[in-house]
């Protein structure tokens, strides 16, 4: 091996070696925080305010893809170490990280707030009486519509209930426009869709304590007036969810409305920023004219804190600084259009400000504010998902009807979870 | 590399041109969603589900937003250390254990030989969770060597290596140690130079391996600025809000590396056949 | 990693040859001391955790075999396992056979363009997957997709590739060959290189037509490369994963679930950690067995 040889070799292992480039030696206060996109921004919009308060704490916020979050900090839990201190669940998943035990317990500081969150909000934090988080946001829906489009039709908007929409929907489907979005196929992505025309008539699938309901009249009818809208009305566009056919769609005024939570209008203003000024919004419709004012949704976040983060107590502080505060609460309706879980945060007056893209249109005060979000019981809520997406796809794919298609979900259900 | 190299009989030319012409059509049928992502990194955000193949109006704002809101070049430079340094040592490693298994007979080989195939076959799923605490027992968690070492010696190096050894002629093994060389200068100065042509191959294995690697960096990484490009761009993807073109100016970007090196070791490689070496 | 030895004097004496017998295990110390270090630990606990109901962060609880049996009664992994062997047969045919024709045009004398045409079926490589998946999923769009703008125009009409269960699987197999092709036809191509010349000239001075070197002299001497690539690209399309959970989670109505989505959702969505193991180590036990049976079915030259 001659010199020059020999120097290249160690060279490369010597640069192997030298390269932990992120400082090992963690100062005790410093936390870290895993969160995605419009949280990320929310956070380090914040992040000073809580350094000047708390001195001595420093976050690191780390910007990692949704869903690749949730597989790290599972990974993390269930090895015992190497997770953040705080990190962003989808709510949705949150309830198969409560039997890994790894989640602190945030019961005593969180009781006292109990009053300062929706009841449903709250009661997913924990079981039995304990939380094991905090809660961060909700997702509950609004109708987003073209107004243009409605007017040039002789359509009045708001429309109050499903029927007007339904019978909207017709006279703009005879002109090759659609009225609402169906998630077909639907597998797992889809089912939150549904999920919101469920919950917004408080058609659970299991009750509070976590039992399945059987014989399940109110959602199997949820379920056969969601296919008809596809089916049977043909009003709506059926795509998978956020597929290129469907903004093309949106692009091509195709499509003159949908139900879809708020950050929706991000989206829209992405995809189709020519459309600006011509959209509106209005609340979700509801099921009859004397029925309550209520909304669905796709399922928030919360807040989780592992057992093995070094600063538990630091960590806690942090959540609390961005779940159960008003400053980070508005921040997150301002940067991504997330509803505040905090009551006190929803009186603030930047959720009353206008959009440009809506034309000058509040959605909080237009679609969301005389609205109530009822609960919705998640439970083994990533097996039950496979499920109803799969029967769903069937469903939709012409194998059975609504009615079968919900008979075979409970069946499912009950054998697989054992509800 | 010139053309054409090897001497095959002249052949008609319709029949030249015709094959030409269809691997050509086939190549046109491959490149064509690469062409989509590049031109879709020229058009702004808005136009990139309108559904036209051109660019309405070309636009380097993707590429400005890029480099200015996340940390794509320092992405960049992370995957280029780590593919580079895993495909250095993986080459050592694979050369010395596939030479190994090919040049010489010691009790344990056949058993060993299937260890390091039985190896591959365990899924990356399986081992994840109890390795990801033992790295981070190590304090391994967040480095570049958590990217490297583990996969340095691994088992399609070794076994591509051992085949191209198996070519080295026994005659030159036994001159070189008839000379009195050490086993470890035979391999450095004979047998690695022989090798060359699989080096190139194994080379470009490894380093795209690396590259592309996504759900180990996922797991291992733990800040912004230590994140690989695969898994620094599939940040931008989001949940309701992808950033579309930011995504598919990343790809373009990305690419440019990769077929740099990809050059470069397919000439390392031809340049060793053009010596003669391999016969 | 082993230090030149000094020079030896030449006499025989014991030194040497005790050198030279440790060699081959010096060799190959950094594959087994790096295989022990990371890999012969987690591989046994995993073994461990497939016998134990074993939910994170809880201590596991012994269970013997109920995660096996639990999993040879699930319908659902036998739709993941017919899907994964349906695509993996079909990959595999597909990939080796045009990595192959694609790579004997590359090493022919009557292609033109060869290094374009190198660097351009390569390129697919090195788009990242996130990427790949959006643009795949315009190509594949119902209705709007450049696939049905091609179809409909040839008079095909539409087809849903991602929608309807039973294309679901081609568009994946599409776009994994895509992905792979140009990685293949580097193996195939750098194999045809290390072909001795001599050898083929002697076959064409015989009066054989370029096809019947072809047949009876490169594929031939390439038996072991091809070996090595079909056993390789059947170990990953066993392990598929990337390009259906991108592209369709699986579905519709589970038509894309593989092996490996199926012990995803099992180890990282439902926190069943020791099924999860248990699954694993089944599709290990089907790999190897796969991996024997190709060696065996091709005869003797490789190990």
């Amino acid at each position: 091996m001659t010199m020059f040889d020999r120097r290249v070799v160690l060279a490369g292992l010597a640069a192997t070696a030298a390269m932990p480039a992120a400082a090992d030696a963690q100062a005790p206060t410093k936390i870290t925080y895993w969160a995605w996109t419009e949280h990320v921004a929310a956070a380090n919009a914040v992040k000073g305010e809580f350094e000047k308060q708390n001195p001595g704490i420093t976050v690191e916020v780390v910007n990692l893809n949704p869903f690749d979050l949730q597989d790290k900090f599972l990974v993390a839990l269930a090895a015992g170490t190497g997770g953040p201190d705080v990190a962003l669940i989808l709510q949705r998943r949150f309830d198969g990280y409560l039997p890994t035990g790894g989640l602190l317990d945030t019961t005593s500081a969180m009781a006292p707030l109990k009053e300062s969150f929706p009841a449903s909000v709250y009661a997913s934090l924990g079981t039995g009486g304990k939380t094991f988080a905090v809660p961060y946001d909700q997702n509950p829906a609004v109708y987003f519509y073209r107004a243009d489009i409605f007017e040039a039709n002789g359509i009045k908007a708001p429309l109050e209930t499903w029927d007007d929409v339904v019978a909207a929907g017709r006279i703009l489907a005879a002109k090759g426009i659609f009225i609402g979005h169906v998630s077909s196929p639907s597998g797992v992505p889809g089912v939150a869709n549904l999920v919101q025309y469920l919950q917004s008539r408080n058609a659970q699938i299991f009750t509070a304590d976590g039992k399945l309901i059987r014989d399940n009249k109110l959602a199997q009818e949820t379920l056969q007036f969601y296919f008809d809208l596809a089916r049977k009305e043909k009003i709506v566009f059926e795509s998978r969810n956020n597929a290129p056919e469907f903004f093309q769609a949106i692009k091509d005024s195709r499509i003159a409305g949908y139900a879809v939570p708020a950050w929706a209008v991000f989206r829209l203003q992405k995809e189709a920023p020519e459309h600006a000024g011509k959209w509106r919004v209005m609340p979700w419709p509801k099921w009859g004219k004397d029925q309550p004012p209520t909304t669905g949704a796709w399922g928030g976040n919360v807040l989780a804190i592992p057992k093995s983060s070094r600063n538990k107590e630091a960590a806690l502080k942090w959540a609390m600084f961005i779940g159960a505060n008003e400053l980070t609460q508005v921040k997150i309706w301002q940067e991504g259009h997330l509803v505040p879980a905090f009551a006190p945060a929803l009186r603030s007056p930047e959720l009353l400000k206008g959009e440009a893209y809506l034309g000058g249109q509040s959605i909080y005060e237009a679609g969301l504010k005389d609205r109530t979000l009822n609960g919705f019981n998640y439970f083994d809520w990533a097996k039950a998902e496979v499920i109803i997406g799969n029967q769903l796809d069937l469903m939709f794919g012409g194998k059975a009807s609504p009615a079968e298609t919900w008979a075979e979900i409970e069946k499912q259900l009950a054998s697989q979870l054992g509800r | 590399m010139s053309e054409p190299s090897r001497a095959d009989a002249p052949t008609p030319g319709l029949a030249a041109y015709l094959g030409t012409l269809i691997v050509l059509a086939l190549l046109a049928l491959v490149l064509t969603p690469v062409l989509w992502a590049v031109l879709s990194a020229f058009k702004s955000r808005a136009d990139i589900f309108a559904g036209d193949v051109w660019p309405r109006r070309w636009s380097l704002e993707n590429f400005d937003e890029l480099l200015a809101k996340t940390f794509y070049l320092r992405w960049m430079v992370n995957s280029l250390v780590v593919a580079l340094a895993s495909t250095v040592l993986g080459l050592l490693f694979c050369s010395l254990g596939g030479y190994a298994f090919a040049k010489f007979d010691f009790p344990g080989k056949t058993v060993m030989f299937w260890v390091v195939i039985a190896s591959v076959s365990i899924p990356a799923f399986t081992t994840v969770i109890p390795l990801f605490g033992w790295l981070a027992k190590l304090g391994l968690l967040d480095t570049y060597i958590v990217l490297i070492l583990p996969f340095a010696a691994n088992a399609f190096g070794i076994f591509l290596m051992r085949q191209y050894a198996m070519a080295v002629p026994n005659e030159l093994l036994d001159a070189g140690r008839m000379d009195g060389a050490g086993e470890f200068r035979l391999y450095w100065s004979v047998v690695l130079p022989l090798l060359r042509p699989a080096l190139g191959t194994v080379g470009v294995l490894i380093f795209i391996a690396s590259w592309n690697s996504y759900i180990w960096p996922l797991v291992m990484m733990r800040s912004d600025e230590m994140l690989t490009l695969p898994v620094g761009v599939a940040t931008l993807k989001g949940d309701q809000l992808p950033e579309y073109g930011m995504l598919m100016a990343a790809s373009v970007l990305s690419s440019v590396p990769i077929i740099i090196a990809f050059l470069i070791m397919q000439r390392q490689f031809i340049a060793g056949l053009t010596q003669g070496a391999v016969k | 990693m082993s230090t030149p030895t000094a020079i030896g004097t030449g006499r025989a004496g014991f030194g040497p040859r005790l050198r030279r017998g440790l060699t081959p295990y010096l060799f190959l110390a950094p594959f087994f001391l790096t295989f022990i270090a990371f890999w012969l630990g987690p591989i046994i606990a995993s073994l461990i955790y497939s016998f134990t109901d074993w939910r994170g962060f809880a201590s596991p609880r012994f269970i013997g075999l109920g995660n096996y049996s639990k999993l040879f009664s699930d319908p659902r992994f036998w739709v993941a396992l017919k899907n994964t062997l349906f695509y993996g047969f079909a990959y595999v045919t597909i990939l080796n056979v045009s990595a192959l024709a694609l790579a004997l045009c590359l090493d022919s004398a009557w292609l033109r363009f060869k290094n374009a045409v190198k660097v351009g079926f390569f390129l697919p490589v090195t788009i990242s997957l996130v990427v790949a998946a959006v643009i795949f999923e315009m190509i594949f769009a119902k209705g709007v997709g450049l696939l049905n703008i091609v179809q409909k125009g040839l008079g095909l009409g539409e087809i849903d590739w991602l929608g309807d269960p039973r294309f679901s699987i081609w568009a994946i197999i599409i776009l994994r060959v895509w992905r792979a092709l140009g990685y293949y036809a580097v193996i195939y191509f750098a194999g045809l290189q290390g072909i001795p010349e001599d050898v083929k000239e002697a076959a064409r001075l015989d009066g054989c037509s370029p096809w019947q070197v072809t047949r009876y002299v490169t594929l031939p001497l390439l038996k072991p490369v091809i070996l090595f690539s079909v056993i390789m690209s059947t170990i990953w399309a066993l392990e598929l994963f990337d390009e259906p959970w991108v592209l369709t989670k699986g579905g519709p109505a589970d038509s894309t679930l593989t092996i490996v989505i199926y012990l995803y959702q099992a180890g990282f969505q439902y926190v069943e950690l020791g099924y999860a193991a248990a699954v694993s180590y089944v599709l290990t036990l089907m790999i190897v067995a796969i991996a024997i049976v190709q060696k065996l079915l091709s005869g003797r030259e490789v190990a």
